[in-house]
Parts: C-alpha cells; sequence; structure tokens
C-alpha cells in the first residue's frame, strides 16, 4: 500500500522464521530412566543417581529432592542438546542429609525445538525408594533396668539364683549342690553355709518417644532429629544385649511396637523410627490408649521427649504412678528458642525456664531420673548422668 | 559438562543484543533525519532502553515490544524520509533479529542451570545463522521488488494476498502444532 518493500523486506525474516519453525517442530519424545546406587543408606551418606536421557532437542532437566536429601554433586538443573540414538548419561551424587523414608525420582523436563518457538514439557516420576538410616551413635554400656525378666540375659538381677555375680552366703539346706559350697566360710563358722549368686536376666526395655511437638530451628533440624538418632542408638545397644525392646511413639499419631528381641525387631524399629513425624493433634491421650502389651510389667520405659506437651508429661507421671521403671531424657528445647528482645519477654523467657526446673523437680521427687539431653551431647555422657544420679538417689526409687 | 550457570555468556550475548538493538538505532538516525531527529531518536532510544530493562529485569516479555519500536523507528525514517537506507534494510533485519535472539538467549541463561559444554556457543551460533539468514531473507525480498513487473491495482492485490497467505500459512502451522500437543 505505501510501496515501501522495505518495509516487507524487515517482516519477512520473522515470517519466515515463524513458518520454519512452527513446521519443523517435532515431539522430541524425551525419556528419562534413573537409577539409584541403593535403597538404603545412613545419615550423611552419599549415593549416585544416574540419569538416562533420550529424545531429541534443547532439554532442561530439574530433579525435585525431597527435604532431606541433597544435591552433592553434578549438574542439575541442566540444559543440553539430545539427538536420536544418542542416549545422555548425567552421573549425580546425592546427600543424605537426615533420616526419613523418601521416594525420589521426581523429574520435571522442558523441551525446546530448534528455533525456541515450541516448548513441551512434562513431568516423569520413576517412584525409587529411599531409607536413610539415623547416623548410629556408639553406647559405652546401656542403663541397667531396676528389675529384670525370667529368662538369660546379659543384666545381673537382683534376685539371688544360678549365675556367676557372688550375692550372698546362706545356710546350707538339703538339695544345695555340693559346689555351691563355700568351704572357707564353712570352716570357719562350724557348719556348710553356701553361696548365692546373681542370675543374668533380660530386660524389657520400652523406647517412649513423645511425637506430640518439637521445638527446632528452619533447615537446622530440632529436638526430633535426634531424638529418633537417640532411640535408634539405645535399641540398637539393648538388642545387643539380648533384651526385648518396644517403642512407643505417643503423639498426634500413636505408633507402637511390642517388646521383642533379635536383628528383625532392630530393623522393625529403625522402619518405624522414620516414619516419625510431628502430626498436631488436639485430642487429649494419656497412657489408657496404650495397648497393654505393649507395656510390660517390671519394662525399664526410656523416654524421650523434650516435654513441651501437657499430655506427655501427664503420661509419663501416670507410667511412674504406675510403678514402672522411668528414665526421662529430656530432649532439650531450650537452645532452639530464643528469648525475645524486651524486658517483659527476658521476663517471660526466664519464667519458663523456671518452670521447666520445677517439672525436672517433680519428675525427680517421684524418683524419676531426668537428664537434659542438649543435641552434640554423647548419649553415653548422658546416660553416665542418669546412672550417677541412680547411684545416688536408689532409696528414693524404691 | 558445566555446573555452573555461564555468567560469562549471559553478559556477553546481552551486550551483544544491546550494540544490535543500538545500532538499529543509530541507523534510523544516520545521514541526517532533520526534523524527525527528536521523534526518531525517542522511538529508538526507547527501544534500546526497553531491550537493557528486558536484559536487567530479567523480563523476556518486554523485548518483542522493543523490537517493534526498533522497527518502527526504521520504519518511520524509510516512510518520512528519503530512502537511502533502502541498501541497508537486509542488515537492519539482520540486526533486528539478532537483538532479539540474543535477548532471548541471555535472559534464558539467568535461569541457574548448569549448561552443556558447547551449548550456549552452539545457540550463539544458531542466533548468527538466524541473522544471516534474515539478513537473506530481506535482501530476497528487495532484489523482487526491483524486478520489472506489472504495477497498479493487480501488483497491490498480489501483495496483498501474498501476504494474506503467508499469515494463514503461519496461522494453520501454529494450529496443527498446539492440536498435536
Amino acid at each position: 500500500m505505501l510501496g515501501r518493500p522495505e518495509l516487507v523486506a524487515l517482516g519477512a525474516p520473522f515470517a519466515v522464521l515463524l513458518a520454519l519453525g512452527l513446521a519443523l517442530a517435532r515431539d522430541p519424545a524425551v525419556t528419562v530412566q534413573l537409577e539409584l546406587e541403593r535403597e538404603r543408606a545412613v545419615e550423611a551418606d552419599e549415593l549416585a543417581l544416574v540419569v538416562t536421557l533420550t529424545g531429541a532437542g534443547l532439554v532442561e532437566l530439574a530433579l525435585p529432592l525431597p527435604s532431606g536429601v541433597e544435591l552433592a554433586g553434578g549438574p542439575a538443573p541442566v540444559a543440553l542438546r539430545l539427538r536420536r540414538g544418542h542416549p545422555q548419561t548425567l552421573a549425580l551424587r546425592l546427600r543424605c542429609a537426615r533420616w526419613g523414608g523418601y521416594v525420589l525420582g521426581e523429574a520435571v523436563i522442558r523441551a525446546h525445538d530448534r528455533f525456541g518457538l515450541t516448548a513441551w514439557e512434562g513431568r516423569r516420576n520413576a517412584r525409587l525408594p529411599l531409607k536413610v538410616f539415623p547416623h548410629p551413635e556408639l553406647l559405652r554400656a546401656p542403663l541397667a533396668p531396676l528389675e529384670t525378666q525370667a529368662t538369660t540375659g546379659n543384666h545381673v538381677a537382683r534376685t539371688a539364683g544360678d549365675g556367676i555375680e557372688f550375692a550372698d552366703l546362706r545356710p546350707y539346706v538339703p538339695g544345695d549342690r555340693v559346689r555351691h559350697v563355700n568351704w572357707r566360710a564353712s570352716a570357719r563358722r562350724g557348719e556348710l553355709w553356701v553361696n548365692q549368686m546373681h542370675p543374668e536376666r533380660n530386660a524389657d526395655v520400652i523406647l517412649f518417644l513423645d511425637t506430640f511437638t518439637e521445638a527446632a530451628r528452619y533447615g537446622a533440624g530440632g529436638t526430633l532429629d535426634y531424638g529418633v538418632r537417640a532411640a535408634a542408638a539405645l535399641a540398637a545397644q539393648y538388642l545387643e544385649h539380648r533384651d526385648r525392646v518396644g517403642l512407643v511413639s505417643f503423639g498426634g499419631i500413636l505408633n507402637w511396637l511390642v517388646p521383642a528381641s533379635g536383628l528383625v525387631q532392630r530393623y522393625r524399629i529403625v522402619d518405624a523410627l522414620l516414619d516419625t513425624e510431628i502430626v498436631l493433634n488436639y485430642a487429649w491421650k494419656d497412657v489408657e490408649i496404650i495397648p497393654r502389651g505393649t507395656l510390660p510389667p517390671k519394662a525399664l520405659v526410656l523416654a524421650l521427649s523434650p516435654l513441651l506437651d501437657e499430655r506427655a508429661v501427664a503420661t509419663l507421671l501416670d507410667l511412674r504412678a504406675r510403678g514402672f521403671d522411668l528414665t526421662v531424657l529430656e530432649l532439650s528445647p531450650v537452645p532452639y528458642i530464643d528469648p525475645a528482645p524486651g524486658r517483659a519477654d527476658g521476663v517471660a523467657y526466664r519464667l519458663w525456664l523456671l518452670r521447666r526446673e520445677v517439672l525436672r523437680s517433680r519428675y525427680r521427687r517421684l524418683g524419676v531420673p531426668i537428664v537434659e539431653w542438649r543435641e552434640g551431647t554423647p548419649a553415653a555422657a548422658v546416660l553416665e548422668e542418669v546412672r550417677a544420679w541412680r547411684r545416688v538417689h536408689r532409696f528414693a526409687r524404691a | 559438562m558445566e555446573t555452573r550457570p555461564p555468567l560469562r555468556a549471559r553478559l556477553a550475548t546481552g551486550v551483544a543484543a544491546l550494540v544490535a538493538a543500538s545500532a538499529l538505532a543509530l541507523a534510523a538516525l544516520a545521514q541526517g533525519a532533520g526534523a524527525w531527529t527528536g521523534p526518531l531518536g525517542a522511538l529508538g532510544a526507547a527501544g534500546v532502553v526497553l531491550v537493557a530493562f528486558a536484559l536487567v529485569r530479567g523480563r523476556a516479555g518486554l523485548v518483542g515490544p522493543a523490537l517493534i519500536l526498533l522497527a518502527a523507528a526504521y520504519a518511520v525514517r524509510l516512510e518520512a524520509l528519503d530512502p537511502g537506507l533502502q541498501g541497508r534494510t537486509p542488515l537492519a533485519a539482520a540486526a533486528l533479529v539478532a537483538a532479539g535472539e540474543l535477548a532471548y538467549l541471555s535472559i534464558s541463561l539467568r535461569l541457574p542451570v548448569a549448561q552443556e559444554r558447547g551449548l550456549v556457543a552452539g545457540r550463539v551460533a544458531f542466533a548468527a545463522f538466524e541473522a544471516i539468514g534474515a539478513g537473506l531473507v530481506a535482501a530476497l525480498v528487495l532484489a523482487a521488488a526491483g524486478l520489472p513487473a506489472a504495477g497498479g491495482a493487480a501488483g497491490d492485490a498480489l501483495g496483498v494476498g501474498a501476504a494474506a497467505v503467508a499469515l494463514g500459512l503461519v496461522a494453520a502451522l501454529a494450529r496443527r502444532r498446539t492440536a498435536s500437543r
């Protein structure tokens, strides 16, 4: 209309590019295969994840990872050019930052045609299960229970019977075995005296994990994190000593494992711990909702709790009132809670600390050893503190 | 494979896009635009500033309007003043395509995405190939316009028809592409 071919010359290349781009665009038919090195790992382990891509075109690939698993090495997200018949392989390293059960394998793909005019987007999910176990913590010796069970184990029982540890002397009665006669004592007293021994028995140990609430810092873990690690370490230690170990995860959702022994029970407990999470629940819960078989008589109950929820606090007091040998390992929330600036907030913070101290005193008055456990403190040191308290207060516990 | 976003490539492509856009804006002012210097300069400067803003803020949607402003400055110059720029139109078309492609490439490189070795260089080379192709297409159009052909209403009708066919072709291709997804 204007008689200006220059304007056509200016616009024609764009029309040609558009037409060519649309005409030559083909479905890139991208396929993604993911292969994880193994399905089980321990915290801080690194795993290889191999991604194989086929198709054609310029492809951008992103691999969303669940919180707790991090990319330790390798390119992701990545842009690369695929050619038909030439699969591309990417080798990634994943670091297991936190214990838990995960499903990996989600891949987000965006492919472009040669001219960048058309884009294809899609998601693939290979669903690769990964179980990350808590990092094992070494314990020198487990906490001995006050009372043992009837079957043979590694703990020296308080009762007398057949065993190795010397317990006492008593006069001979018909039926006593000659090998038990203490000849030196008999010669001194002019009549037969026999040795009494402490038998070696096993114990029932219940790990009571409070999952009502936790104190945590964003991205830096919290009381539940090291509570689960501690529970796993304690379970492993007691099971190695041939004790029967059970688990009660007491919180918004109640989970339990009846006490049993052996390697299978160890895996059961660790698997149950991996599913542990804080579930908000306002319903009042007490010891009555725990199945009876889960808390056998004379069991040693090791409670791992931040003592932040009234229901957990009341349940532990109830357990002590029912005669259970209770030890509270207090997963201290104090390092995770900073006092707000301001005089009134500082006073409130100090009052809160005092209330916690009062709560500890209440447990101790009932003969319950309670030890504050802060993240980073070795479990052995915490258990030694419990032992020391028990030595001093053994009469108060009876 | 490179594991870091290619910062140097992003900057280089961004600067190249700005240079191409600036060259086009200056071309509209070349050889004395007279009274039109102000409006043409404003149009060209707006285009360059829009490209720069799109590059700095990563707004790919602003590249298209920026190209339209630059093309408008050039078209106004052609229409309003002496068509002495006719010989440079293929270069202007190439610069326009290069500015657009490089700006889009630079913006796409802002994402924290590791790039396969040689991928960015390949994309830059393809952008250069597209710019050269655009110049050739523009030259072809100008050459075709110079052929002795019947003018008048028949010629106009033929031109309008060709434009309509081109639009229809693009629309049909776009429709097919949308339907095949």
